[in-house]
């Protein structure tokens, strides 16, 4: 199943490489390497603790893929000093939100008869 | 003969050339085939009985029966061509399929496993369809398990590993056959990485070959008066041989300074055919190459100034490929570049030595899997091959944990017994982690043990595991850029180039037109292009996902959202799937494409189109005096679409590849043409928009109303700003926008109506209906004698209706359906 | 006798009626459906008279003879017989369509009268439809079936309506709502009033399946008259969004209306709904903004993205618009801030990177500037007048927003008029899909309305000739060629609307030229 994309405007910070890799942005290149591979191999062998990473919009679902990714956009320097700028809020994980999109909007009062109320029975 | 190590097979399958390496961890090794040699011809011959033949053997037949043997197949691959062979017809990967079992069944010779799993190299420029054919190929071979990668990665792979140094760049300048790749490394605490590369796909040893026979055509037409050319496919046979001579010719000008070019009975002539004897010196090959030197010393210092590294920085220089062996390319590269050669690099083999390195980061042991004793117990181990850190991690898992006599604990000691790690407890999910050390630039084993509840030892499946220190490259890099193509002909990038693979991602997008449930008139196509322009009908279609409205369970009106996923695996397989998000229904039917073939004649009309502007571009640029640099840039378009010409000329002789190589590259100088194109159209936008600007102030202030001049002053600011920012776009619009409130005005002048009359008069032949059209201007001709205006201007209404929109339909990008 | 006399000179009245022709002006083309309808309903009235006044003629002999009361009984029974047959849509109404009868109910209202005059064909599908609806279970077969009788036929307003009931019962709700929305797009010429009626009564059930009482409210106020359930309907809403509506007026409107049983459910929910309705409190607490920017501490771009989370997390509370602008703003003091500078500049520095601090910060800048359009543009932020200083990461942001919605608008008509263009060059005989047409249109409306409301004025001036050329085109082609008049119409009617709106004379011009003198 693929992963719903992130709401427009956000996936610098869903998506964020260290948040994906759960490292600082202060993290040194061989903690990235080896942070990255620990994470593909425990995904590959189905580590329920690898599934998940946190950002500051609540917890996501991580894939091979999104580490692979991050583990590349990290080598950059360029690319990876615009992506600690995003990294440098991140709440502890107890302390983030429910993902967005778990807002419940007002609840609403329906009524389940109304198509029956004009002698509809289907609607 | 390896009986213990891993084995990892790399391939270099090359246009002129192939060769195969192998490497057990400790040594990569060139494969050598039958003759002793590590390179493999890339031929394949076919006699009339069908009998195949490959390489060398296939080369001795060229001089005699040309006919019967075909090489340079492997730019065809991905395209219908079929390719005939003596009377036998063959798809490029059928040849190309010949080519690989020789390979492999030289493997099998020197190490004693027949191989199933491999690594292929292809061109960088290589797009989905083309890799998809050396897959195939691949299978058809005998190969189980394949991965693709790119030849600039493996020549920089097998350059980069092991680099004795922890600081500093290298340059890998790649000339093959028909590509010209260079790729920056540079290495940074302790890891190499790959930072930059270009190239010209248009360039490589080819074009050596053609400027030499070029040179010989020139002396034959001096000294006998005979025109050879490639246009004409009667002279195909005899340029072919001409062209090996060459080549023989330039090898030998390798060991010494001059060299003779000997074709008994080759110049066709009246008198009957006539040798060919011709000298050849060092000079005159460095003359010759020179051009096409300069090109590619052109495209190294760009790479250089992109990466803000300059030439004194670059520790070593490496060449790669069959030229770079041409000493007269060696001195003139060091010396334009000032940059010193690595020694000790065959150019020959490196490519198939990164691949085989490549191999083993993949974890593609090429041997059969040896059967585990009943008694242990498995374990699923995931750690990398080849580790670029010294501290990597290995991952397990216990399977059948459950079970008697289990281990709940594991402990890893490397085998030079230097190191070990503690007892480890399995996880609640009967997996581990350990970190483990390695011993730089070597090949490390580790021993497994594992102990179980009651503290027993117990025997484990795999017993030990291994482990490279060196450059790695554990994800094959995507060659090019692949999005999705979008009705605006933008296209949103879904992997950039250099994305590790497999890759997956998935953006939201929506619907530009309504798709009725069940109608068999609406469809919703979503392009999937590849190429590195931003703007999509540049780039090549390499699959496009339809969803029909016959197979839609709701109607999907406009500005529907659709989630697109595309998913690459390591091998570049592309799958795509769109989820209509409102009706929650996929699609994953994605029609894959073909290379498109290269018709001579849609390729010339293409041509003269291209010739047609750049001449306009020209004159424009003659016009509005644009500078030495735009200048230069057009010179560049018309030096491409030079080569374009000869290759053409080139395709009609009967040389596929030389249309394909037309096909792109007319792509590229079309990009090219419409970046200088829309530069020029700047002043001359600039132009109408003043002119438009000022008649639509002149009628809004005769007679626009208060509120239309407010309307009228905001456009007017707005265009200015538009001006100041350089957008085109927008300037168009709010032009547009202030010129119709300048019309509207207009039309209250009582002159207005018998002049929009008489334009919509004169355009009547235009018209749909045209009976109805000039029983309309006969009406309106009364109108006007009458002088009546308000009939004069239904009349106008009427006109306008029937006359086909002056409004310009911009180009959409394969019929894309998003936004 | 006097009254035979008069009773007769009723059946020659009624006959010459018949007879007289009816005014060319009022037909146009005599062999036009509305001329067919319009002769049909002609012949009605006056079988009708002529049955009253044989009724009352057979009643006065059979008195005058001294026949009893079953004869009479007998005689009212065959007129009432009679009646029926003139005026299938009584059978119709209150016997077939609740037996669910398809095809019965199709054949018999294709006869024509009463009350589909205006949309024959149409009529005819919409009753069948609605027969079809009083299934528990719609066939496939059957809604294709009745999609057949409309197919190839002009569209108008009972035939618009039975499509969106149709596309309701394959469970497409959203293509019911939008094409039984547009139902009142069609002018009264082409829309027979119960058509308009159905459309409304099912867009009220479907917005009070969905607790939508506010739009209950709405529909019924801008409809035609209202039927029982719909009155009942829409005082239920009232008191359930905190109108006044005493129990009284509530329980005589649920006694008038049919369903009662269904309905009992519904009014006693509305009964227990008597107290005041205050204005509910936010669901989330606003952002502190103070506390967020002390959490960000000597970091700027810490508070900036706490902001941004908090938005994200709460889109609704507060304006959103000044918060969003509030969050642009502290991204803009935050790219401008010494200390990020500071910052990059020794990133950059450790890192060996190849681009400058300053080149990252305009990078960021630029990516900023995407994000946050994108951002306003998914919580349909109408940020699209805003202005900010030349330059400032406000005005690149709500230039973006533009571009975007621009861009929205400009696909659509690039999409339309491929389609045109495809159309266009089909021959005469093509079958024009009318309803998905219409539905093509009504998406791009949509588009092109929501992209007006969030960019403002000055984007509406600029995205309508867009989309002007495409819909004249259209609307021009469904009229030249297929004869669609109601259709075009429809289109006709919202552009000269929109010309209007935007003072721009010599459109509006000619559109109402189109509507009225017909091309």
């Amino acid at each position: 199943m693929a992963t719903p994309p992130p709401t427009p405007g956000l996936r610098k910070l869903v998506r964020n490489p260290f948040f994906i890799l759960g490292l600082t942005p202060e993290a040194s290149r061989a903690q990235i390497e080896r942070e990255g591979q620990k994470l593909l191999s425990m995904l590959q062998v189905g580590f329920g603790e690898a599934s998940h990473y946190h950002t500051p919009l609540g917890p996501q679902r991580r894939t091979a893929e999104m580490v692979r990714h991050a583990m590349a956009e990290l080598r950059d320097p360029s690319r990876r000093l615009c992506h600690e700028v995003w990294a440098a809020y991140c709440p502890p994980p107890d302390d983030c939100a429910k993902p967005v999109g778990s807002h419940t909007p007002d609840q609403p009062d329906p009524w389940e008869g109304a198509f029956a109320s004009f002698g509809w029975r289907m609607s | 003969m390896h009986e213990s190590g891993p084995i990892y097979v790399g391939i270099d399958l090359g246009t002129t050339n192939s060769s195969a390496a192998v490497f057990d961890g400790e040594q990569v090794t060139p494969v050598r085939n039958a003759t002793g040699t590590a390179l493999t011809p890339s031929l394949v011959r076919i006699d009339g009985s069908g009998r195949i033949s490959v390489g060398h053997r296939a080369r001795k037949f060229l001089a005699h029966d040309p006919d019967s043997v075909r090489g340079e197949f492997k730019r065809l691959m991905g395209t219908r061509k079929g390719l005939t062979v003596a009377s036998n017809t063959r798809r490029p990967e059928e040849l190309a399929a010949e080519l690989l079992r020789a390979l492999r069944r030289d493997i099998e010779t020197q190490v004693g496993v027949a191989p199933d799993r491999a690594v292929i190299t292809v061109p960088a420029l290589f797009e989905l369809p083309q890799i998809a054919a050396t897959r195939e190929a691949a299978r058809l071979a005998g190969f189980t398990e394949v991965e693709m990668l790119q030849e600039p990665v493996a020549s920089a792979l097998a350059a980069g590993f092991r680099a004795d140094h922890s600081h500093g760049h290298w340059l890998v300048y790649d000339l093959g056959g028909g590509t010209f790749d260079v790729s920056l490394l540079a290495a940074r605490d302790g890891f190499v990485d790959v930072v930059g590369h270009d190239g010209d796909n248009f360039l490589g040893g080819r074009d050596l070959d053609w400027a030499l026979v070029q040179w010989a055509c020139e002396q034959i037409e001096r000294e006998h008066g005979v025109v050879l050319s490639r246009a004409n496919s009667a002279h195909t046979p005899i340029l072919g041989k001409l062209k090996r001579a060459l080549e023989d010719a330039k090898i030998e000008l390798s060991q010494v300074s001059e060299a003779s070019v000997v074709c008994p009975d080759l110049i066709p002539h009246p008198d009957g055919a006539r040798h060919l004897e011709l000298q050849i010196t060092q000079a005159d090959l460095e003359a010759i190459c020179e051009p096409v030197f300069a090109r590619t010393v052109d495209v190294c210092q760009r790479l250089l100034a992109a990466n803000r590294v300059r030439a004194n920085e670059v520790e070593r220089l490496v060449l790669v490929g069959g030229p770079a062996a041409m000493p007269a390319l060696k001195k003139y590269i060091e010396k334009a570049l000032g940059i010193e050669l690595a020694r000790g690099y065959d150019p020959m083999t490196l490519v198939a030595r990164g691949a085989a390195l490549f191999a083993a980061s993949a974890n593609l042991d090429a041997r059969p899997k040896a059967p585990a004793p009943a008694s242990a117990h498995r374990l699923w181990l995931r750690h990398p091959a080849v580790s670029a850190d010294l501290k990597p991690h290995v991952v397990g898992r216990v399977m059948r944990a459950d079970e008697q006599g289990a281990p709940t604990q594991i402990k890893l000691s490397r085998n030079d017994n230097n190191w070990e790690s503690a007892w480890v407890s399995l996880n609640q999910e009967a997996g581990f982690i350990v970190g483990v050390e390695l011993i730089a630039r070597r090949s490390n084993i580790f021993t497994i043990a594992a102990k179980d509840e009651a503290g027993n030892p117990v025997v484990v499946d795999p017993p030990t595991l291994t482990i490279v220190q060196g450059m790695s490259l554990s994800d094959p890099p995507l060659s090019r850029r692949i999005g999705i193509a979008l009705a605006s002909d933008r296209v949103q990038v879904y992997f950039d180039r250099g994305e590790p693979l497999p890759a997956r991602r998935t953006f939201r997008h929506h619907t530009v037109e309504t798709v009725a449930r069940g109608s068999d008139t609406c469809l919703l196509k979503i392009p999937i292009v590849q190429g590195e322009f931003d703007r999509a009908h540049l780039c090549r279609l390499v699959g496009t996902l339809e969803i029909p409205g016959t197979g839609l369970k709701t109607t999907v009106p406009a500005g529907s959202a659709v989630d697109v996923t595309l998913e690459l695996d390591r091998g570049g397989n592309l799958t795509a799937r769109a989820l209509l998000a409102d009706s929650d229904q996929v699609f994953d039917e994605v029609a894959h494409l073909l290379v498109p073939e290269a018709s001579v004649d849609v390729l010339e009309a293409t041509y003269q189109r291209s010739g047609n502007r750049l001449q306009e571009l020209r004159k424009a640029a003659f016009r509005h005096h644009q500078d030495g640099d735009f200048r230069q840039r057009v010179e560049t378009v018309a030096r491409g679409l030079d080569g374009v010409g000869r290759d053409i000329e080139a395709a009609r002789g009967g040389d596929d590849d030389a249309g394909l190589k037309a096909r792109r590259m007319l792509l590229e100088l079309d990009a090219q043409l419409e970046d200088l194109d829309a530069e020029i159209q700047w002043p001359a936008l600039l132009e109408e928009a003043k002119w438009k600007l000022a008649w639509a102030a002149h009628w809004q202030q005769k007679y626009g109303s208060e509120h239309e001049q407010r309307l009228f002053n905001d456009a007017s600011m707005a265009a200015s700003k538009a001006r100041e920012r350089r957008d085109a776009v927008e300037l168009e619009r709010q032009v547009g926008l202030a010129y119709d409130l300048g019309f509207n005005a207009f039309v209250r002048d009582p002159q207005a109506w018998p002049s929009l009359f008489e334009q919509a008069a004169a355009a009547v032949d235009n018209a749909r209906d045209l009976p109805a059209a000039h029983a309309l201007v006969a009406d309106g001709r009364d109108a006007l004698a009458r002088e009546d205006r308000r009939s004069l201007e239904r009349v106008v209404r009427k006109l306008w209706n029937i006359l086909p929109a002056t409004h310009k339909q911009r180009r959409q990008a394969f019929e894309s359906g998003l936004r | 006798m006097s009254a035979a006399g008069l009773v007769l000179l009723c059946v020659l009245l009624c006959v010459a009626l018949v007879a007289a022709p009816i005014p060319s002006s009022e037909l146009g083309d005599p062999n036009s459906p509305r001329a067919r309808a319009l002769r049909m309903s002609e012949l009605r009235l006056a079988s009708t008279l002529t049955a009253l006044a044989v009724f009352i003629l057979l009643t006065l002999y059979v008195l005058g003879r001294g026949g009893g009361l079953d004869a009479i009984a007998i005689l009212a029974g065959l007129v009432g017989l009679a009646l029926m047959v003139i005026h299938p849509w009584i059978a119709v109404r209150f016997i077939l369509i609740p037996l669910g009868q398809v095809r019965l109910v199709h054949t018999i209202s294709s006869l024509g009268g009463y009350p589909w005059l205006r949309d024959p064909t149409g009529g005819a599908a919409l009753a069948a439809t609605l027969a079809l609806m009083r299934r528990s279970h719609a066939s496939e077969l059957e809604i294709e079936w009745i999609e057949r009788q409309i197919q190839g036929r002009p569209l108008r307003g009972a035939g618009l309506a039975a499509s969106g009931l149709l596309a309701a019962c394959r469970g497409d709700t959203e293509t019911a709502r939008a094409l039984l929305r547009s139902v009142e797009a069609f002018d009264s010429e082409r829309c027979p009033l119960t058509a308009w009626r159905i459309a409304l009564e099912w867009q009220m059930a479907d917005a009070a399946s969905s607790g939508d009482w506010q739009a209950v409210k709405r529909l019924v106020q801008h409809g035609p008259q209202p039927s029982r359930t719909a009155v009942f309907l829409a005082l239920v809403a009232r008191r359930l969004t905190g109108e006044w509506v005493t129990d009284q007026k509530l329980v005589r409107a649920w006694i008038r209306a049919p369903h009662r049983l269904d309905n009992l459910r519904l009014l006693q929910r509305a009964l227990r709904n008597n107290e005041d309705i205050t204005d509910t409190p936010p669901l989330h607490p606003l952002v502190d903004l103070s506390e967020v920017a002390a959490n960000g501490g000597s970091s700027p771009q810490v508070a900036a993205q706490a902001l941004m989370v908090g938005f994200v997390q709460n889109p609704r509370a507060g304006v959103p618009k000044d918060r969003f602008f509030r969050l642009v703003d502290t991204w803009e003091q935050t790219l401008a801030s010494t200390s990020l500078h500071t910052h990059l500049s020794r990133r950059v520095l450790a890192l060996q990177a190849n681009h400058s601090a300053e080149e990252l910060l305009e990078q960021l800048r630029e990516q900023l500037s995407d994000d946050l359009a994108a951002l306003a543009r998914a919580h349909d932020l109408a940020i699209g007048e805003a202005t900010g200083s030349s330059g400032s990461l406000r005005e690149l942001c709500v230039r973006k927003f533009r571009e975007l919605l621009l861009l929205e608008v400009e696909s659509t008509a690039t999409a339309l008029a491929s389609r045109l263009q495809k159309l266009e060059a089909q021959d005469f005989a093509h079958n024009f899909e009318v309803v998905t047409h219409w539905r093509s249109f009504l998406a791009a409306r949509e588009i092109y309305e929501h992209a007006a409301k969030l960019g403002g004025e000055s984007l509406r001036r600029m995205a309508f000739p867009k989309l002007e050329k495409q819909l004249n085109r259209l609307a021009l082609l469904a009229l030249s060629r297929f004869d669609e008049r109601g259709f075009a119409d429809g289109i006709f009617r919202f552009l000269l609307w929109e010309a209007e709106a935007q003072h721009n004379e010599v459109s509006a011009a000619a559109y109402r030229h189109n509507l009225a003198a017909g091309f």
